[in-house]
Protein backbone atom coordinates (compact mmCIF):
# COMPACT_ATOMS: atom_id res chain seq x y z
CA UNK A 1 0.00 0.00 0.00
CA UNK A 2 0.97 3.84 -0.92
CA UNK A 3 0.13 6.58 1.16
CA UNK A 4 0.14 10.12 -0.03
CA UNK A 5 2.26 12.90 0.98
CA UNK A 6 -0.25 15.71 0.81
CA UNK A 7 -1.61 16.53 4.05
CA UNK A 8 -5.36 17.61 3.79
CA UNK A 9 -4.77 20.65 6.16
CA UNK A 10 -8.78 21.44 6.11
CA UNK A 11 -8.95 17.93 8.52
CA UNK A 12 -5.97 19.15 10.78
CA UNK A 13 -7.93 22.46 11.55
CA UNK A 14 -10.91 20.84 12.14
CA UNK A 15 -9.20 18.48 14.10
CA UNK A 16 -7.76 21.17 16.33
CA UNK A 17 -11.23 23.53 16.09
CA UNK A 18 -12.47 20.28 18.37
CA UNK A 19 -10.88 22.05 21.39
CA UNK A 20 -12.13 25.72 20.20
CA UNK A 21 -15.81 26.55 20.59
CA UNK A 22 -18.30 27.38 17.58
CA UNK A 23 -16.33 31.05 17.07
CA UNK A 24 -13.18 29.51 16.62
CA UNK A 25 -12.43 31.26 20.01
CA UNK A 26 -10.61 29.14 23.19
CA UNK A 27 -12.62 30.92 25.91
CA UNK A 28 -10.30 31.16 28.56
CA UNK A 29 -12.92 32.26 31.43
CA UNK A 30 -11.20 33.75 34.47
CA UNK A 31 -13.60 31.19 36.69
CA UNK A 32 -12.29 28.39 34.45
CA UNK A 33 -8.83 29.33 33.34
CA UNK A 34 -6.96 25.86 34.49
CA UNK A 35 -9.89 23.93 33.06
CA UNK A 36 -9.41 26.39 29.76
CA UNK A 37 -5.92 25.82 28.66
CA UNK A 38 -5.96 21.99 30.49
CA UNK A 39 -8.42 21.70 27.56
CA UNK A 40 -6.33 23.13 24.66
CA UNK A 41 -2.62 21.44 25.82
CA UNK A 42 -4.58 18.31 26.17
CA UNK A 43 -6.46 18.34 23.56
CA UNK A 44 -2.90 19.22 21.46
CA UNK A 45 -0.94 16.62 23.53
CA UNK A 46 -3.82 13.66 22.60
CA UNK A 47 -4.01 14.68 18.75
CA UNK A 48 -0.17 14.13 18.70
CA UNK A 49 -0.48 10.85 20.37
CA UNK A 50 -3.55 9.58 18.52
CA UNK A 51 -1.56 10.30 15.61
CA UNK A 52 1.54 8.50 16.73
CA UNK A 53 -0.91 5.54 17.42
CA UNK A 54 -2.11 5.62 13.52
CA UNK A 55 1.25 5.68 12.75
CA UNK A 56 2.33 2.59 14.84
CA UNK A 57 -0.99 0.84 13.33
CA UNK A 58 0.66 1.77 9.96
CA UNK A 59 3.82 0.26 10.50
CA UNK A 60 2.25 -3.18 12.04
CA UNK A 61 0.19 -2.77 8.36
CA UNK A 62 3.78 -2.80 6.42
CA UNK A 63 4.65 -5.79 8.58
CA UNK A 64 8.00 -3.10 10.38
CA UNK A 65 8.00 -3.61 13.37
CA UNK A 66 9.34 -6.90 15.40
CA UNK A 67 7.27 -8.46 18.55
CA UNK A 68 9.38 -6.76 21.31
CA UNK A 69 8.96 -3.09 19.29
CA UNK A 70 5.49 -3.87 19.60
CA UNK A 71 5.12 -4.20 23.07
CA UNK A 72 7.26 -1.71 23.88
CA UNK A 73 5.44 0.72 21.15
CA UNK A 74 2.12 -0.57 22.51
CA UNK A 75 2.72 -0.10 26.54
CA UNK A 76 4.26 3.35 25.68
CA UNK A 77 1.50 4.85 23.66
CA UNK A 78 -1.03 3.03 26.34
CA UNK A 79 0.14 4.86 29.37
CA UNK A 80 0.72 7.67 27.11
CA UNK A 81 -2.98 7.80 26.77
CA UNK A 82 -3.62 6.68 30.41
CA UNK A 83 -1.55 9.50 31.61
CA UNK A 84 -3.71 12.51 29.36
CA UNK A 85 -6.96 10.75 30.69
CA UNK A 86 -6.10 10.91 34.30
CA UNK A 87 -4.54 14.42 33.55
CA UNK A 88 -7.81 15.56 32.19
CA UNK A 89 -9.90 13.87 34.90
CA UNK A 90 -7.88 16.04 37.15
CA UNK A 91 -9.14 19.53 35.30
CA UNK A 92 -12.99 17.83 35.25
CA UNK A 93 -12.42 17.07 31.33
CA UNK A 94 -13.54 13.75 29.51
CA UNK A 95 -11.88 11.37 27.03
CA UNK A 96 -14.61 13.03 24.97
CA UNK A 97 -13.72 16.83 25.64
CA UNK A 98 -10.36 16.19 23.56
CA UNK A 99 -11.52 13.54 20.94
CA UNK A 100 -10.50 13.91 17.40
CA UNK A 101 -12.10 12.86 13.92
CA UNK A 102 -8.85 11.43 13.05
CA UNK A 103 -10.32 8.79 10.73
CA UNK A 104 -9.97 10.82 7.18
CA UNK A 105 -6.89 12.20 8.34
CA UNK A 106 -5.18 9.28 9.38
CA UNK A 107 -5.43 7.97 5.42
CA UNK A 108 -3.78 10.95 4.48
CA UNK A 109 -0.37 11.35 6.53
CA UNK B 1 -29.86 38.72 15.07
CA UNK B 2 -28.31 35.74 13.80
CA UNK B 3 -28.09 34.76 10.39
CA UNK B 4 -29.77 31.45 9.00
CA UNK B 5 -28.33 31.25 5.51
CA UNK B 6 -28.69 33.29 2.10
CA UNK B 7 -31.03 32.84 -0.65
CA UNK B 8 -32.09 34.33 -3.88
CA UNK B 9 -35.88 33.18 -3.28
CA UNK B 10 -38.27 35.40 -1.83
CA UNK B 11 -39.90 33.07 0.49
CA UNK B 12 -43.20 33.46 2.25
CA UNK B 13 -40.21 32.52 5.57
CA UNK B 14 -42.18 30.60 8.84
CA UNK B 15 -42.80 33.08 12.00
CA UNK B 16 -39.54 33.62 13.76
CA UNK B 17 -37.35 34.17 10.70
CA UNK B 18 -36.91 37.68 9.00
CA UNK B 19 -35.39 38.89 6.36
CA UNK B 20 -32.84 41.27 5.08
CA UNK B 21 -31.54 42.00 1.40
CA UNK B 22 -27.81 42.84 -0.26
CA UNK B 23 -26.09 42.65 -3.01
CA UNK B 24 -29.09 40.91 -5.01
CA UNK B 25 -29.32 37.98 -2.40
CA UNK B 26 -31.64 37.75 1.10
CA UNK B 27 -30.53 37.08 3.95
CA UNK B 28 -32.36 35.27 6.39
CA UNK B 29 -32.12 36.13 10.11
CA UNK B 30 -34.00 34.96 13.40
CA UNK B 31 -33.47 36.01 17.07
CA UNK B 32 -33.86 31.86 17.90
CA UNK B 33 -30.04 31.24 20.03
CA UNK B 34 -30.22 27.43 20.42
CA UNK B 35 -28.70 25.74 17.69
CA UNK B 36 -31.14 23.22 17.41
CA UNK B 37 -33.99 26.19 17.32
CA UNK B 38 -32.07 27.60 14.52
CA UNK B 39 -31.56 24.27 12.50
CA UNK B 40 -34.95 23.47 12.89
CA UNK B 41 -35.95 26.55 11.28
CA UNK B 42 -33.13 26.32 8.51
CA UNK B 43 -35.18 22.98 7.84
CA UNK B 44 -38.33 24.70 7.52
CA UNK B 45 -36.93 27.59 5.46
CA UNK B 46 -35.15 24.68 3.24
CA UNK B 47 -38.42 23.02 2.37
CA UNK B 48 -40.27 26.07 1.22
CA UNK B 49 -38.28 26.85 -1.88
CA UNK B 50 -35.15 23.60 -1.79
CA UNK B 51 -32.99 27.21 -1.99
CA UNK B 52 -30.95 28.24 1.25
CA UNK B 53 -27.10 28.39 1.54
CA UNK B 54 -27.11 27.58 5.07
CA UNK B 55 -24.75 29.00 8.15
CA UNK B 56 -23.39 26.39 10.59
CA UNK B 57 -26.52 26.91 12.95
CA UNK B 58 -24.13 27.36 16.31
CA UNK B 59 -21.67 30.17 14.38
CA UNK B 60 -23.33 33.34 15.37
CA UNK B 61 -22.68 34.93 12.49
CA UNK B 62 -24.21 38.62 11.74
CA UNK B 63 -26.08 40.47 9.63
CA UNK B 64 -22.90 42.23 9.03
CA UNK B 65 -20.85 39.38 8.14
CA UNK B 66 -23.55 37.96 6.60
CA UNK B 67 -23.70 41.17 3.71
CA UNK B 68 -19.47 41.11 3.19
CA UNK B 69 -20.11 37.31 2.67
CA UNK B 70 -22.61 38.23 0.24
CA UNK B 71 -20.83 40.44 -1.99
CA UNK B 72 -18.51 37.01 -2.39
CA UNK B 73 -18.09 35.65 -5.53
CA UNK B 74 -17.41 32.44 -3.90
CA UNK B 75 -20.38 32.45 -2.43
CA UNK B 76 -22.53 33.01 -5.54
CA UNK B 77 -21.07 30.22 -6.99
CA UNK B 78 -21.92 27.65 -4.93
CA UNK B 79 -25.21 28.95 -4.24
CA UNK B 80 -25.45 28.33 -8.01
CA UNK B 81 -24.33 25.05 -7.73
CA UNK B 82 -26.50 24.17 -4.38
CA UNK B 83 -29.71 25.66 -5.72
CA UNK B 84 -32.45 22.76 -5.79
CA UNK B 85 -30.39 20.45 -3.81
CA UNK B 86 -30.11 18.92 -0.33
CA UNK B 87 -28.26 16.72 1.96
CA UNK B 88 -29.33 13.34 2.77
CA UNK B 89 -27.35 11.95 6.02
CA UNK B 90 -26.69 8.10 5.66
CA UNK B 91 -25.02 7.34 9.19
CA UNK B 92 -23.62 3.45 9.95
CA UNK B 93 -23.90 2.51 13.75
CA UNK B 94 -22.50 -0.24 15.49
CA UNK B 95 -23.22 -1.63 18.42
CA UNK B 96 -20.11 -1.07 21.19
CA UNK B 97 -18.94 -4.33 22.54
CA UNK B 98 -16.85 -4.46 24.92
CA UNK B 99 -13.20 -5.01 25.29
CA UNK B 100 -11.48 -6.81 27.84
CA UNK B 101 -8.56 -4.85 29.57
CA UNK B 102 -5.26 -5.31 27.76
CA UNK B 103 -2.90 -7.33 29.62
CA UNK B 104 0.76 -6.34 27.66
CA UNK B 105 1.02 -3.46 25.41
CA UNK B 106 1.33 -5.33 22.53
CA UNK B 107 -2.18 -6.40 23.29
CA UNK B 108 -3.28 -3.39 23.76
CA UNK B 109 -2.04 -2.03 20.15
CA UNK B 110 -3.55 -4.97 18.56
CA UNK B 111 -6.47 -4.62 19.91
CA UNK B 112 -6.65 -0.86 18.53
CA UNK B 113 -5.02 -2.29 15.20
CA UNK B 114 -8.42 -4.56 15.11
CA UNK B 115 -10.41 -1.72 15.73
CA UNK B 116 -9.26 0.26 13.07
CA UNK B 117 -9.59 -2.18 10.86
CA UNK B 118 -13.11 -2.43 11.75
CA UNK B 119 -13.28 0.97 11.07
CA UNK B 120 -12.18 0.95 7.71
CA UNK B 121 -14.53 -2.52 7.25
CA UNK B 122 -17.12 0.49 8.38
CA UNK B 123 -16.29 2.59 5.52
CA UNK B 124 -16.16 0.59 2.81
CA UNK B 125 -19.50 -0.95 3.48
CA UNK B 126 -20.83 3.06 3.63
CA UNK B 127 -19.03 3.67 0.47
CA UNK B 128 -20.25 0.70 -1.74
CA UNK B 129 -23.65 1.63 0.06
CA UNK B 130 -23.57 5.52 -1.37
CA UNK B 131 -21.95 4.33 -4.50
CA UNK B 132 -24.71 4.79 -7.00
CA UNK B 133 -25.79 8.34 -8.53
CA UNK B 134 -25.61 11.57 -6.61
CA UNK B 135 -24.36 14.59 -7.02
CA UNK B 136 -21.53 14.88 -4.52
CA UNK B 137 -20.68 13.18 -1.43
CA UNK B 138 -19.15 14.39 1.57
CA UNK B 139 -15.82 13.19 3.39
CA UNK B 140 -16.68 10.41 5.90
CA UNK B 141 -16.81 11.73 9.62
CA UNK B 142 -16.19 9.38 12.32
CA UNK B 143 -17.83 9.09 15.92
CA UNK B 144 -17.19 6.62 19.03
CA UNK B 145 -19.65 4.39 17.36
CA UNK B 146 -20.45 4.88 13.57
CA UNK B 147 -19.19 6.54 10.54
CA UNK B 148 -21.54 9.37 8.29
CA UNK B 149 -21.27 10.90 5.56
CA UNK B 150 -23.89 13.46 3.45
CA UNK B 151 -25.07 12.59 -0.10
CA UNK B 152 -25.80 16.32 -2.29
CA UNK B 153 -28.71 14.76 -4.02
CA UNK B 154 -31.36 16.85 -6.30
CA UNK B 155 -34.71 17.33 -4.81
CA UNK B 156 -36.14 15.22 -7.61
CA UNK B 157 -33.83 12.40 -7.29
CA UNK B 158 -34.42 12.33 -3.39
CA UNK B 159 -37.47 9.77 -3.05
CA UNK B 160 -35.41 7.19 -5.70
CA UNK B 161 -32.45 7.31 -3.79
CA UNK B 162 -33.95 6.69 -0.56
CA UNK B 163 -35.66 3.63 -2.41
CA UNK B 164 -32.36 2.61 -3.89
CA UNK B 165 -30.70 2.67 -0.09
CA UNK B 166 -33.45 0.58 1.07
CA UNK B 167 -33.13 -2.02 -1.96
CA UNK B 168 -29.07 -2.36 -1.25
CA UNK B 169 -29.34 -2.47 2.53
CA UNK B 170 -31.21 -5.56 2.06
CA UNK B 171 -28.66 -6.94 -0.10
CA UNK B 172 -25.73 -6.52 2.31
CA UNK B 173 -24.55 -8.93 4.15
CA UNK B 174 -23.26 -7.96 7.53
CA UNK B 175 -22.92 -8.50 10.90
CA UNK B 176 -26.40 -8.08 13.48
CA UNK B 177 -24.92 -5.10 15.55
CA UNK B 178 -24.87 -3.06 12.77
CA UNK B 179 -27.65 -0.52 11.16
CA UNK B 180 -28.25 2.01 8.87
CA UNK B 181 -29.61 5.15 9.61
CA UNK B 182 -30.89 7.10 6.76
CA UNK B 183 -31.71 10.84 7.81
CA UNK B 184 -33.08 14.09 5.68
CA UNK B 185 -33.63 15.67 3.33
CA UNK B 186 -31.59 18.46 4.91
CA UNK B 187 -30.19 21.93 3.63
CA UNK B 188 -26.74 21.20 2.02
CA UNK B 189 -24.61 22.05 5.04
CA UNK B 190 -22.00 19.51 4.14
CA UNK B 191 -21.74 21.01 1.08
CA UNK B 192 -21.85 24.89 2.10
CA UNK B 193 -17.93 25.85 2.86
CA UNK B 194 -16.21 29.10 2.62
CA UNK B 195 -12.97 29.37 4.06
CA UNK B 196 -11.27 32.84 5.41
CA UNK B 197 -7.66 33.12 3.90
CA UNK B 198 -4.71 33.81 6.56
CA UNK B 199 -3.85 36.69 4.69
CA UNK B 200 -7.23 38.57 4.47
CA UNK B 201 -7.53 38.06 8.15
CA UNK B 202 -3.78 40.07 9.08
CA UNK C 1 -27.38 -10.65 7.51
CA UNK C 2 -29.01 -7.91 5.71
CA UNK C 3 -28.46 -4.33 7.06
CA UNK C 4 -30.80 -2.88 9.13
CA UNK C 5 -32.30 0.65 7.75
CA UNK C 6 -34.06 3.20 9.36
CA UNK C 7 -35.61 6.48 7.77
CA UNK C 8 -35.84 9.77 9.33
CA UNK C 9 -36.66 12.90 7.93
CA UNK C 10 -35.47 16.06 9.37
CA UNK C 11 -37.97 16.88 11.35
CA UNK C 12 -38.03 13.61 12.95
CA UNK C 13 -34.16 13.67 13.70
CA UNK C 14 -34.67 17.22 15.70
CA UNK C 15 -37.21 16.16 17.60
CA UNK C 16 -36.03 12.83 18.61
CA UNK C 17 -34.64 11.85 21.44
CA UNK C 18 -32.81 8.67 20.14
CA UNK C 19 -29.30 9.33 21.14
CA UNK C 20 -28.02 7.98 17.49
CA UNK C 21 -29.80 10.80 16.19
CA UNK C 22 -29.29 13.34 18.74
CA UNK C 23 -25.90 12.72 17.67
CA UNK C 24 -26.71 12.98 14.21
CA UNK C 25 -27.90 16.08 14.67
CA UNK C 26 -25.38 17.27 17.19
CA UNK C 27 -22.68 16.33 14.82
CA UNK C 28 -24.84 18.79 11.66
CA UNK C 29 -25.05 21.67 13.96
CA UNK C 30 -21.18 22.69 13.15
CA UNK C 31 -21.48 22.48 9.94
CA UNK C 32 -23.11 24.96 6.83
CA UNK C 33 -20.83 28.01 6.15
CA UNK C 34 -18.31 28.98 9.08
CA UNK C 35 -15.39 30.84 9.52
CA UNK C 36 -12.56 28.41 9.60
CA UNK C 37 -8.99 27.71 9.22
CA UNK C 38 -8.34 30.49 12.46
CA UNK C 39 -8.34 30.03 16.36
CA UNK C 40 -8.53 33.11 19.06
CA UNK C 41 -7.38 33.13 22.53
CA UNK C 42 -9.65 35.03 24.63
CA UNK C 43 -10.19 36.55 27.62
CA UNK C 44 -12.83 38.18 29.24
CA UNK C 45 -14.08 38.86 24.96
CA UNK C 46 -11.09 40.52 24.50
CA UNK C 47 -9.10 38.82 21.79
CA UNK C 48 -5.57 38.39 22.51
CA UNK C 49 -3.37 35.90 20.77
CA UNK C 50 -4.61 34.93 16.75
CA UNK C 51 -2.94 31.56 15.97
CA UNK C 52 -3.26 30.45 12.04
CA UNK C 53 -1.91 27.37 12.57
CA UNK C 54 -0.37 25.48 9.53
CA UNK C 55 0.71 22.37 10.31
CA UNK C 56 3.37 19.88 8.20
CA UNK C 57 2.65 16.30 9.47
CA UNK C 58 4.65 13.79 7.55
CA UNK C 59 5.70 10.41 8.22
CA UNK C 60 9.47 9.31 8.94
CA UNK C 61 10.48 8.30 5.66
CA UNK C 62 8.72 10.60 3.54
CA UNK C 63 10.82 13.45 5.03
CA UNK C 64 14.15 11.20 4.67
CA UNK C 65 13.42 10.33 1.32
CA UNK C 66 13.33 13.90 0.42
CA UNK C 67 17.00 14.44 1.46
CA UNK C 68 15.69 16.47 4.65
CA UNK C 69 18.63 15.80 7.42
CA UNK C 70 18.18 13.07 9.88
Amino acid sequence: MTYPFEINSAAVQDALAHVADDNNRVTIDPETVEQDLARLVLGLMEFLRQLMELQAIRQMDNGALTDIQEEKLGSTLMRAEAAIHDIAAKFGLTPADLSLDLGPLGKTI
Amino acid sequence: MNVLGWTTKHGPWPQGVSCGHHAGLFVLLTDADKGRERLALQVQCFKAEWDLMPVAPTADLSFLQAQRLAEDVDLQEQMRRLSGMGQLTVSLTKAQTTLSKPTSGRQWIHSRKAQHDEMLQDEQILRSMVAGPKTALSSLRHQADAVQCDLLIKQQDVALTQERLITQAAAIDTSPNASLFVTGPWPPFGFAKLRTDHAAVT
Amino acid sequence: MPLELEMATAEDAIGSSDRRLVDLVDGLLHHGVVIRGELWLTVADVDLVFLGIDLLLAAPHKMRASGAPQ
